[in-house]
């Protein structure tokens, strides 16, 4: 339990500095929060509940800290949360599914976000920004997911990281 | 058939709660990104928190960054890259003082600004939200609507200040309101417009409100006129690209591109007033 937290924080400050290094009109756009949780689902074991739970925290913290937006991600996040374990209903935890929803995951949140502050306003309608936006954002986050995917399979085998009843 | 009824109740009990979180999800947006409130004290907490932690495991990577940089080779870049901006601001100034000597009246110049350097912690997070976080805070006599600017030009104003951090809402923002009035230089004189938005595909700003009929060539500066409260004068926005008419055929359009790189801020200068240093 206590590495999935330690993954999803430092992939939270790991964005937050990955977007100094890079340009925003950059093919390696960071989303490394996103990746986080798409990498640590399978490991909460049928405990959905738990993580919705938290998806809402890290949304509340992501609005806070870096866009000052307070709710606004937190509910973002809750419904790719649930945008998440759909998906792995539907496809099991394999390497190649994996990378699937972890695309499906990246565009799910581009288009809610994008949707959600068209709406609201904030930001004029524009298909070619939100394609601009999720193609900026797949290349970089796929390596990212594959690495912490690396990760958590070496964790597996040393540590009981899986959540049991 | 009890059951089958209970069943369309719920259903629409289920939908009519759907429909109020959505439509309150909403308008709690709308007032969030809108209306730019300080941030509470737990807020301003957690985001001083969040940040500190985040300026830890930057510090090795400045370190690194400074030691491999030749820092005279950049100071003498800085002051090349400066040296227009300077120049901008001095023949407002002279022109201030002028005038100022003619009136007699006033008691402070509205281009005294006082220099506060900031470096950036993160920006442009999730893609759609054009602001940079900077490491100085209401500690350091930031407040909102504070104008932010870099050696190039005009970057953008402070929005939410936190004790040790605050958020620069960049020039470039889909939800920048504040229309600022700016003036083109012309020749001996200048042609007086409002800067109104930006757009993201030509990656050029827009002046509406042209007030002379007068030609402006291509490449003319464009400055920031001082009037309002918050803005200074003599701060560059930028310089004009293409001019074109509104759908009407009537007013003139002005494009002008700007030399700031709002895609990769590290550094900027935020101008506060001379007299809250008193």
């Amino acid at each position: 339990m206590s590495f999935l937290i330690i993954i999803l924080i430092v992939s939270f400050f790991l964005e937050g500095l990955f977007s100094l290094v890079v340009s925003s009109q950059s093919f390696f756009l960071p989303l490394f929060t996103v990746v986080a949780l798409v990498s640590i689902f399978p490991y909460f074991n049928k405990y959905d509940s738990l993580f919705w739970k938290f998806c809402i925290v890290i949304g509340l913290c992501y609005d806070v800290i870096y866009t000052n937006t307070v709710f606004i991600h937190a509910f973002l996040f809750l419904v790719l949360g649930y945008f998440i374990s759909f998906l792995y209903r539907m496809l099991f935890s394999k390497i190649w599914n994996y990378l699937w929803i972890l695309v499906l995951a990246i565009i799910g949140y581009r288009m809610i976000s994008f949707l959600l502050l068209v709406g609201m306003g904030y930001i004029s309608f524009s298909i070619s920004r939100l394609g601009y936006s999720i193609i900026f954002s797949i290349c970089s986050n796929i390596i990212y997911g594959l690495f912490l995917y690396g990760v958590l399979v070496l964790l597996r085998k040393y540590k009981k990281i899986i959540l049991h009843y | 058939m009890f059951r089958i009824k209970n069943k369309k109740g719920n259903k629409k009990y289920t939908i009519l709660i759907i429909l109020i979180v959505v439509v309150g999800l909403f308008g709690m947006g709308y007032i969030v990104l809108r209306k730019k409130t300080n941030l509470t004290f737990l807020e301003s907490c957690i985001k001083d928190g969040g940040l500190f932690i985040e300026k830890i495991i930057l510090k090795p990577f400045h370190l690194i960054e400074k030691k491999i940089g030749d820092s005279e080779l950049n100071d003498l870049k800085e002051k090349a890259n400066s040296y227009e901006s300077i120049s901008a601001r001095n023949k407002e100034l002279e022109k201030q003082i002028a005038e100022l000597k003619k009136t007699l009246e006033l008691n402070t110049i509205l281009s005294e600004r006082i220099y506060l350097n900031a470096t950036a912690i993160n920006r442009n997070m999730d893609y759609w939200y054009q602001n940079v976080t900077i490491d100085k805070g209401s500690y350091n006599g930031v407040e909102s609507n504070m104008p932010v600017v870099v050696s190039e030009g005009l970057v953008g104003v402070t929005s939410e200040v936190s004790t040790f951090n605050s958020t620069v809402e960049l020039l470039t923002s889909d939800n920048f309101l504040n229309k600022i009035s700016v003036k083109i230089e012309v020749g001996e004189h200048y042609v007086y417009g409002l800067l109104t938005g930006y757009n993201a595909e030509k990656r050029t700003f827009e002046i509406e409100g042209i007030s002379e009929n007068t030609d402006i060539p291509i490449g003319s500066e464009v400055t920031t006129t001082g009037l309002g409260e918050e803005m200074p004068a003599g701060l560059i926005v930028g310089y004009v690209k293409n001019i074109t008419k509104d759908n009407f055929e009537l007013a003139r359009l002005v494009e002008i591109e700007s030399k700031v790189p709002f895609d990769s801020l590290s550094y900027v200068t935020i101008l506060k007033r001379k007299d809250m240093e008193l």
